[in-house]
């Protein structure tokens, strides 16, 4: 199934993936019950958070379509993400990197683009990594600064 | 626009005005001294870039605003992406924790904008706060111009791409056309 795009993952992957990268707008992940909930009104069909876990874990690996198009509307993707191995693959790749950002604790970006290109993603990562480097290296600057202070 | 549009850019002229322009010009010492003045230290990044790639990125943490520029392009292009920049840091574009939906959508290319939004627990610029940025960075650049060698550089074809930007960008009173 995942012949080609070894990184698409199980249907439990990508649903984790989705699930750690999605965030609440308070920052938190959602709640199995609060997942559960949002597939209930979707489908209009029963769905218990017990139901999630077992999805996210693994132990269920099947879940009906109509369940598959209520988890997707929760995260607010498109219920290719779990369908579509070439798409979700793409998409986990994506999700991971914005999550980075946010971890990074970059609070805003803003870029002048002559041309939007997929190869211009490089020189923005490579663009990412010095900041993030140079992040770093001025926090442990300021470690050690509190250190000779004390 | 009308009225409105005139009161945002008279507002810009007195943004200008303000700034501390070094003489003669010099990018890295303006941006030290924009870094004083805010009490942000501003850095910078050169970076090289193949053309038509992305050139010019304004990157904010808790600390530190950072602008990267592509360092091998022509001198006047190079500015330009640098004073857009700098104009973003003006406009306190990054104070509210804006991303640029451009940059995102390049990045996450596969990703619908509401997503990215929540993957990143961000909102996204605006296309206004785009074109702002596009106005103060151009006014920033006429004033750069009045005072350095920046105009006098500038060749009969870097003019006429100039002139094709502020075409695009929709500048009126920035740069003569003749």
């Amino acid at each position: 199934m995942t012949d080609g795009h070894p990184h698409a993952g199980t249907f439990a992957e990508r649903l984790t993936t989705a699930r750690e990268t999605i965030r609440r707008s308070d920052g938190k992940v959602y709640t199995l019950e609060e997942i559960a909930e949002g597939v209930r009104k979707y489908t209009g069909d029963t769905c218990s958070k017990q139901y999630i876990g077992d999805l996210l874990s693994g132990k269920y690996t099947a879940p009906t379509k109509p369940k598959i198009e209520g988890i997707a509307h929760v995260f607010g993707l498109p219920p290719s993400y779990f369908f579509n191995d070439a798409l979700s693959e793409q998409m986990q790749e994506d999700l991971k990197l914005g999550a980075a950002l946010r971890e990074a604790g970059i609070r805003g970006l803003a870029a002048r683009m002559l041309e939007v290109e997929p190869t211009g993603r490089e020189t923005l990562r490579e663009m990412l990594n010095e900041i993030h480097h140079r992040e770093t290296v001025a926090r442990s600057g300021d470690l050690d600064q509190n250190a000779s202070e004390q | 626009m009308g009225t409105s549009q005139q009161q945002v850019e008279r507002g810009f002229e007195a943004i200008v005005a303000s700034l501390r322009i070094p003489q003669p010009w010099n990018f890295t010492e303006f941006a030290i001294n924009l870094g004083i003045d805010s009490g942000r230290p501003i850095e910078l990044i050169p970076v090289t870039t193949e053309p038509g790639k992305p050139c010019g990125l304004l990157v904010s943490t808790e600390r530190a605003d950072y602008i990267c520029y592509a360092a091998n392009m022509t001198p006047l292009h190079q500015l330009h992406i640098q004073c857009h920049e700098i104009a973003h840091l003006l406009r306190g574009h990054t104070g509210t924790a804006a991303i640029d939906t451009q940059l995102t959508q390049l990045l996450m290319p596969s990703l619908p904008a509401s997503v990215i939004e929540r993957v990143l627990g961000r909102t996204t610029y605006t296309a206004q706060e785009e074109h702002d940025a596009e106005l103060l960075g151009s006014l920033i650049m006429r004033r750069i111009g009045r005072h350095s060698e920046v105009r006098r550089e500038v060749r009969p074809a870097a003019a006429a791409t100039l002139a094709r930007l502020a075409g695009v960008f929709d500048v009126q009173p920035g740069v003569r056309h003749d």
